[in-house]
């Protein structure tokens, strides 16, 4: 006989897991949009938006649900909280895809440019954290969490580094003003999903773990 | 909050004395069926003088008055020609200290069956062993059904209190403060058995513990000083009361 608590949690571990999957596609299409030149998606990832808004609503309401019925404790306790938390840091991941596909056309015909700032190769990097992230909370895998928190780290500054060079060719280049200002943007847009995934990782550690890493240089 | 047609008691304007002391003050409620409501409120506020009122327990109490109307399934249960203990069968409860028979497990289950006729050995096993599954105590004492019920921990005498009243097939189980002289382990049993039995059964249930409402109820009623002060959807009272008596009661202010 299963408990009702057991299944509430199960609830609330699948719309996470739904809502890691939807932002996923959600990178994996801004991505897309910057890359591809016949991109023309663009109803799909509404769609999806407004499914990871609602399912954003749902989470809360489910957490705020166990918590005032159920009254959570120890590893349930750990796991709700965190799983709100992780609800909230990846529906922001959404909203920056979005963010990230509003300025795909500007940046799109200059490939080159793109190419040489590793903006394809930071694009790659976000969607793989992200998509290890799902990894380690679908199996509470902290090894894996605390791996990401460095990846994640790595990728923010290579980010932070990026946005550097293309101030430092700005100041050169009046001509190149127009293009590096949208690539600027979208370089700080990759920074925060990285910070953000940083985040996710950090809360799946406190769930096997009970520790708070944020915060901390060593994780 | 639940219509009349989805419910399966539905009391009206009932008031209760004991002598010349109101205990309850013109109640009016809807009981949702095959749901467990749950009835909360500090002590004295009047909830179990209410439970006992709807298989009218309170009449074995001298002194007492009653008005109102309690309508079960459509029919007021204190109207002149109501047959008590045929209500009584229909309105199981289950109290607080379990008291079963000092007999054995067998015969604990078989009272009220034989009572109502039935005498037939192979009836009466198959309602022994429904009856002690449905209330999830089948496999503990399936091997001894022939000891006396008082050798059992007190959890598992109050799930055979719970299997008797299976037995003689209910509509509606009241229980008051059924799980507050058990263990946690015992507690969580019997409440994984109300989550279970809310399918075939309405279930109301007193208890002076809140995370206990919260965690096994569908509906939840805030009684005070013999006033019902609110009722509603169980997440609703603890997310959301929509009276300041009930959040400061539910959260620990007074009471």
């Amino acid at each position: 006989m299963q408990s009702f608590f057991q299944e509430e949690l199960g609830k609330l571990r699948k719309r996470i897991i739904k809502m890691f999957m939807l932002v996923n596609m959600q990178l994996e299409k801004s991505s897309q949009s910057i890359l591809s030149q016949d991109f023309e998606d663009t109803d799909a990832v509404m769609q999806n938006e407004n499914r990871i808004d609602k399912l954003d609503i749902k989470i809360d309401k489910l957490c705020q649900r166990i918590f005032a019925l159920a009254q959570p404790v120890a590893t349930d306790l750990r796991f709700i909280m965190s799983s709100l938390r992780i609800g909230n840091e990846i529906e922001r991941i959404g909203d920056i895809a979005l963010d990230i596909l509003a300025r795909a056309e500007f940046v799109r015909p200059y490939q080159e440019i793109l190419t040489r700032y590793r903006v394809p190769e930071l694009l790659g990097d976000v969607i793989r954290h992200n998509q290890r992230a799902l990894e380690a909370y679908t199996n509470n895998n902290n090894e894996l969490a605390a791996e990401i928190v460095c990846s994640c780290k790595s990728t923010a500054e290579t980010c932070k580094n990026v946005f550097n060079e293309i101030i430092a060719e700005m100041a050169q280049k009046s001509q190149v003003i127009v293009i590096a200002t949208d690539l600027i943007l979208i370089v700080r847009d990759l920074e925060r999903i990285s910070n953000h995934l940083e985040n996710v990782a950090e809360s799946v550690v406190f769930i096997v773990e009970g520790k708070r890493i944020r915060h901390s240089a060593n994780p | 909050m639940t219509d009349s047609k989805d419910s399966k008691v539905s009391v009206r304007d009932l008031s209760v004395f004991y002598g010349a002391n109101k205990a309850l003050n013109k109640i009016s409620m809807e009981i949702p069926d095959k749901k467990v409501t749950a009835f909360i409120g500090p002590s004295g506020c009047g909830k179990s003088t209410f439970l006992r009122t709807l298989n009218r327990m309170n009449d074995l109490i001298g002194n007492v008055r009653i008005e109102g109307e309690v309508n079960i399934d459509g029919i007021n249960i204190y109207q002149k020609n109501i047959d008590v203990v045929n209500l009584r069968k229909k309105v199981g409860m289950i109290f607080q200290k379990s008291n079963p028979f000092a007999k054995s497990i067998y015969d604990n289950i078989t009272y009220g069956p034989k009572i109502n006729g039935i005498s037939q050995k192979r009836k009466l096993d198959e309602i022994v062993e429904t009856s002690l599954k449905q209330a999830a105590i089948w496999d503990e004492v399936k091997d001894r059904l022939n000891t006396s019920a008082l050798s059992l921990s007190g959890g598992q005498q109050q799930r055979i209190c719970i299997a008797r009243t299976l037995a003689v097939n209910p509509d509606i189980i009241l229980m008051d403060e059924p799980a507050s002289a058990l263990d946690p382990i015992s507690t969580a049993k019997i409440e994984e058995l109300i989550h279970e039995l809310k399918k075939y059964y309405t279930i109301i249930i007193v208890t002076h513990n809140m995370q206990q409402a919260a965690r096994t109820s569908d509906t939840t009623a805030f009684f005070y000083l013999g006033e019902l002060i609110e009722m509603d959807k169980t997440r609703a009272i603890f997310t959301n009361p929509a009276k300041k008596q009930t959040e400061d009661y539910i959260s620990g202010r007074f009471g």
